[in-house]
């Protein structure tokens, strides 16, 4: 299963440079081809999927070394075991896994009639992003998992610059460098977090390992490192700032911040989202955001749980400002793509929230919200996909009554919308509820306000489908362009292909919807043992250092986490 | 010096320094082949004729470079001692490895100066070009600061020259001149700076200095540093002069910006790669293991030293260079402006060096960073000037903008550029990122005391690679995001293979690092371990006693 993990993670990558090395391919072979390789790696991992050891919190299908370290060594540093190609999937990792492989065989289907020019190089450039992305859900190495999130940039970057739309080269230079300047102090603070864990270990053992770092640094009892204070309880803000895991959390922060991303630093998304070709939109809103989430969960929250408790209360104010941010700013949309793109901030602020809340039952929510997330938006980008390239623009005020012409498509886009909307028994419901019920526990306020985040959604997302879907039949005609209304003909029906790449999405959609029991089966245990090092609730409030970090075993996770997470009255 | 006899040369010591003897005859094979059978021959002619002559030089160093490994073990090595020609030259793995690395650099200089007519003068360009390389060679070898000056002015004055040469450009005769007059007033300082050294210790062997330094300090009982010590910090600031000049560090950069811009792009290539790669790995020897005992501490009130100075350098010149090379259109000028840069992330390496607190066999491994970097920098540096090569010949100008569309027509070319591109802002997974990583990550094992100086040095250089990401960026939405219908052509054979093999190894050492990564490490091992042969009484030794009145000397003037 390890071999099979690093095939899955490779094979991409071999077809985006067969592809790559066929440049006189015409689209036709071309899609071919990377749907075929899309398809081969959404089979392997899906046999992961089958293989994985539901229960069991560690990273499965990881390659045992012969010096007892996961993985191979690549890059020898000092003494210890050095950077190593070491790839393995727990719960988190794997559903992200599998939505990323999922998400692909929707995206090659999303470009199979609109790209026509240079088509072997944008196939290969999909794929090439593919391994960026599994490749980094994979990586049980800090260095590595560094390597791929950058790496998925440079597709992304061209993708964007080269087959976007009419603003597409200011999109995609805002785009990689709005990224790569977050991402540059996110290193430094992984360093930052590989040099304390050397300095403060005993005995001193220099380690990029994910798992190990974890484990490594939660169990240091130095206080420097162990104990934060709040800001409530610090002297100067400096002094709270320069607290070891507060700045280590904020520099770890800078990167994922801006690709969730988070209130004041979205900026560059609906710039991006909108000028990026459909299959960019469907993988930059499907899995690049997932990306901001993961490392969150990965880095932040399981790496300096005591940095993010006492920011928390921070994280969850920007969290839900920019839920609402989000929502009305969709509102105010007239185009359908950017108000798709306003809905993922909205979104992934209910995923920071979730995150931050801190909760076993909110975080669990939140993973299960992202793949949702992936899920609905996806689909609903796929959609806008169908319609411009139906109707060339995607003004909600020049079309409308799109249910008499294409039926199929309303439908698709009616269940992609309820399911974003969070209708009970549709996908976004299950994830949602305990995203608020969560955070409820801990901050009730601030989940009152998320929760009209949830209303406002509804209705965007509800006017959208009344402007397009209902109403009398108006189809954007082409006005100047010689076409009378009539031609209205022409347009063609719901291709094979535009329900092949729709409809495992949808059918998800319901199925989370409706049980969502084997997706929390896989998800929790891993979230569970990042959730055990948190903080018990009100310990950052305290001023005695030893009750800082819960001893593991000592308190059973489980208990610790069904406590805090009774949803009470305050 | 006393007179003693020193004994004869050993000639098969000369087999240690046959690159540079068959560089620098190779040159005058090409001076006399230009002005004897290819007089009067038009330029065109003898730039192609010549130049490829000209390649057998470097092509010439690899065999000779790689006949010990085919003659087996025990051919040229086994000798205990790695100095050479009474200790003033190294024959140690360092030498060895940087010889390759300069000849390899030297082959694609040579390359993209084939690639169009922009003197007449064929011999005397590519014979200077190849005995610049000998200079550097020297220069990387040198265990003697006479030896290091030596090598340091000859591989400059070639330089000097090689700038000027594009005659019919006045920016040309510019770059020469302005490199010329800064380059010898640098030298000068330098010098002082040396002399001062030399009257200060009574030697001038790197290990001597470095030995009586260690002395002098264990009879004072004083820790290391210069506090106090104001003949000695001369020296070292003068000594830094030097060598900031060739490196181009602020604030001694001001040449390079106007040297590079005007100079023909194969020398602008030559001098920030081969120049830059010898003096830095000379200024290593210098401060690392000569002045090492001067280094002084980094946090703390007890003794400044050279490591302070160095640290306030590295962070302004890092920054300045970036900041100043956003503003730049001009090709060449921006990877001028860029290359200051790098010299400034060099510099915090060089400190992560010093202040590491490894010891034993993997005691050179910070210092096997810095020269892994310098190898990266240099390829991917020449690679991307290649580009100005190219659009040089075709356009007869070398603006950003030039590039434009050149993803479409070239795109296999555009590529490679873009990698170099993405290696030198160091994005995974080209090499450039493996390079600043590993140099970076030497922060982990930097001396308690030092370790929040370089964290905050470390931090300053990725905040600047991040601002760096804006003007490579430029290059890169210039080859792919834009269109135009001017053309640089086709690219000549000369030019494209310099760019495909720098975008090889910057993506090869990018995946696969660890054979370059160890042989660096070796080679940084050799350079900080190398030490004189216990002082038979036969050798011109330096003489420790000499330093003794001399620092007491020092001692009354504080």
């Amino acid at each position: 299963m390890a071999t099979l993990l690093v095939v899955t993670v490779l094979l991409p990558l071999l077809g985006g440079l067969a592809l790559l090395l066929a440049p006189k391919l015409d689209h036709k072979a071309a899609r071919w081809v990377a749907l075929a390789t899309t398809l081969a790696t959404l089979a392997f991992s899906l046999v992961l999927v089958g293989a994985f050891q539901v229960g069991d919190a560690s990273a499965q299908f990881a390659f045992e070394g012969a010096d007892g370290h996961a993985g191979l060594p690549w890059v020898a540093v000092g003494s210890g075991p050095g950077i190593r190609f070491a790839l393995g999937l727990d719960g988190v990792a794997l559903s992200l896994f599998a939505l990323t492989s999922l998400l692909l065989v929707t995206s090659v289907f999303c470009s199979w009639s609109s790209i026509t020019e240079r088509a072997p190089t944008y196939y290969a450039l999909l794929l090439f992003l593919e391994t960026g992305l599994l490749g980094l859900f994979a990586s049980l190495d800090v260095v590595l998992f560094y390597i791929f999130f950058e790496f998925t940039l440079i597709p992304l970057f061209f993708l964007v610059g080269l087959y976007g739309g009419p603003e597409r080269r200011r999109a995609s230079i805002t785009f990689f460098l709005y990224t790569l300047a977050g991402s540059l102090l996110t290193l430094l603070g992984v360093i930052a977090l590989i040099v304390v864990h050397y300095r403060f270990s005993t005995p001193q053992v220099l380690t990029f390992s994910i798992p190990e770092l974890t484990e490594g640094l939660s169990r240091i009892t130095s206080a420097d490192w162990a104990f934060t204070r709040p800001l409530a309880d610090s002297f100067s803000l400096s002094q709270f700032l320069l607290q070891p895991q507060v700045f280590i959390f904020l520099l770890l922060f800078a990167g994922f911040a801006i690709k969730v991303p988070l209130f004041p630093f979205h900026t560059w998304l609906p710039l991006a989202h909108v000028e990026a070709p459909t299959a960019g939109s469907v993988l930059l809103a499907g899995v690049l955001l997932k990306v901001g989430g993961y490392g969150f969960l990965r880095f932040n929250l399981a790496m300096t749980p005591m940095g993010t408790a006492v920011l928390a209360p921070m994280l969850v104010a920007i969290s839900v400002i920019g839920i609402i941010y989000g929502a009305l700013t969709a509102l105010a949309q007239t185009d359908v793509k950017r108000l798709v793109a306003y809905s993922s901030v909205s979104h992934m602020g209910f995923i920071a929230l979730g995150l931050f809340s801190m909760t076993l039952v909110s975080v669990d929510g939140a993973v299960l919200q992202m793949i949702n997330h992936g899920l609905t938006t996806g689909a609903l980008f796929a959609c806008v996909g169908v319609l411009y390239e139906r109707y060339h623009t995607r003004e909600m005020d020049r079309m409308g009554g799109i249910w008499k012409r294409l039926p199929l498509f309303a439908f698709f886009l009616i269940l992609a919308s309820m399911g974003s909307a969070a209708v009970p028994g549709l996908n976004g419901f299950v994830g949602e509820f305990p995203i608020l019920a969560g955070s409820f526990s801990r901050f009730p306020r601030a989940t009152v306000v998320a929760a009209i985040g949830i209303i406002l959604g509804a209705y965007y997302l509800f006017l959208m489908l009344q402007k397009v879907i209902f109403g009398p039949l108006r189809e954007p005609g082409g006005e100047g362009h010689g076409h009378g209304h009539d031609d209205s003909a022409g347009v063609p029906p719901v291709q094979w292909y535009e329900i092949a790449g729709l409809a495992p999405l949808l059918a998800l959609i319901v199925i989370i919807g409706l049980y969502p029991k084997p997706f929390y089966d896989r998800i929790t245990p891993s979230v569970e043992s990042i959730v055990a090092r948190f903080p018990a609730e009100g310990a950052g409030m305290s001023t005695e250092p030893n009750q800082t970090v819960s001893a593991p075993g000592e308190d059973s996770p489980r208990a610790l986490l069904a406590r805090s997470a009774q949803v009470t009255a305050p | 010096m006393p007179p003693s006899s020193p004994p004869p040369i050993d000639f098969s010591q000369l087999w240690a320094l046959s690159p540079e003897i068959l560089l620098t005859l190779w040159g005058l094979v090409l001076l006399l082949v230009d002005v004897g059978p290819l007089r009067g021959r038009p330029g065109s002619s003898r730039r192609k004729t010549v130049g490829s002559l000209a390649l057998i030089g470097p092509i010439g160093v690899f065999a000779l470079l790689l006949a010990p490994l085919v003659a087996g073990p025990g051919a040229g090595g086994g000798d205990p001692d790695p100095t050479l020609v009474y200790g003033t030259i190294a024959g140690d793995p360092l030498a060895t490895s940087f010889n390759g690395v300069i000849a390899l650099l030297l082959a694609m200089v040579i390359g993209m100066s084939m690639a169009w007519d922009f003197t007449e003068h064929w011999g005397a360009y590519f014979a200077l070009l190849l005995w610049a390389a000998v200079g550097m060679m020297v220069l990387v070898a040198a265990e003697e600061l006479l030896i290091l000056f030596l090598a340091l002015e000859l591989m400059t004055i070639c330089l000097y020259l090689a700038a000027a040469f594009e005659k019919d450009k006045r920016r040309s005769a510019e770059a020469g001149m302005k490199y010329f007059v800064y380059g010898s007033v640098a030298s000068a300082l330098f010098l002082f700076g040396l002399s001062l050294l030399y009257g200060l210790t009574g030697t001038t062997f790197l290990d001597g200095i470095r030995r009586v330094l260690v002395e002098s300090a264990a009879a004072t009982g004083e820790a290391g540093g210069l506090s106090g010590d104001l003949v000695g910090a001369t020296a070292v600031l003068l000594i830094l002069v030097g060598f900031g000049f060739k490196l181009a560090a602020v604030p001694f950069h001001q040449w390079a910006p106007d040297t590079y811009e005007g100079a023909p792009a194969p020398v602008s290539a030559w001098i920030a790669s081969g120049s830059k790669l010898a003096s830095l790995v000379a200024l290593m020897k210098v401060l690392l293991h000569a002045l090492a005992p001067w280094a002084g501490a980094v946090g703390g009130e007890a003794g400044g030293g050279w490591v302070l100075i160095v640290a306030a350098i590295a962070a302004a010149t890092m920054t300045y260079g970036n900041l100043a090379a956003l503003a730049q259109r001009n090709l060449k000028r921006m990877l001028a402006y860029s290359s200051i840069a790098h010299a400034g992330y060099m510099l915090v390496g060089v400190l992560a060096a010093m202040v590491t607190v490894r010891s034993g066999s993997s005691a050179a491994e910070a210092a096997g960073a810095v020269l892994f970097y310098l190898v990266i920098y240099s390829l991917t540096t020449v690679g991307a000037f290649a580009a100005a090569a190219w659009l040089a010949r075709g356009l007869g100008r070398d603006d950003i903008d030039d590039l434009d569309g050149l993803g479409v027509r070239s795109p296999g070319l555009a590529v490679c550029l873009a990698i170099l591109m993405l290696s030198l802002i160091g994005l995974p997974p080209t090499a450039g990122f493996v390079s600043k990583l590993a140099m970076f990550l030497e922060v982990l094992n930097a001396d308690a005391s030092a370790r929040s100086t370089l964290l905050l040095l470390v931090a300053l250089a990725l905040v600047n690679s991040v601002i760096s990401a804006f003007y490579y960026a430029r290059v890169l939405r210039a080859l792919f995001l834009r269109r135009s219908d001017r053309s640089p052509g086709p690219a000549p054979r000369g030019v494209s293979w310099p760019i495909v093999l720098a975008a090889l190894a910057a993506v090869g050492f990018g995946l696969e690092p660890a054979p370059l990564v160890d042989s660096m490490r070796s080679a940084a091992s050799a350079m900080l371990t190398i030490t004189l042969p216990p002082s038979p009484p036969d050798l011109p030794a330096p003489a420790p006693v000499a330093a003794i009145p001399v620092s007491g000397g020092m001692a009354m003037q504080k």
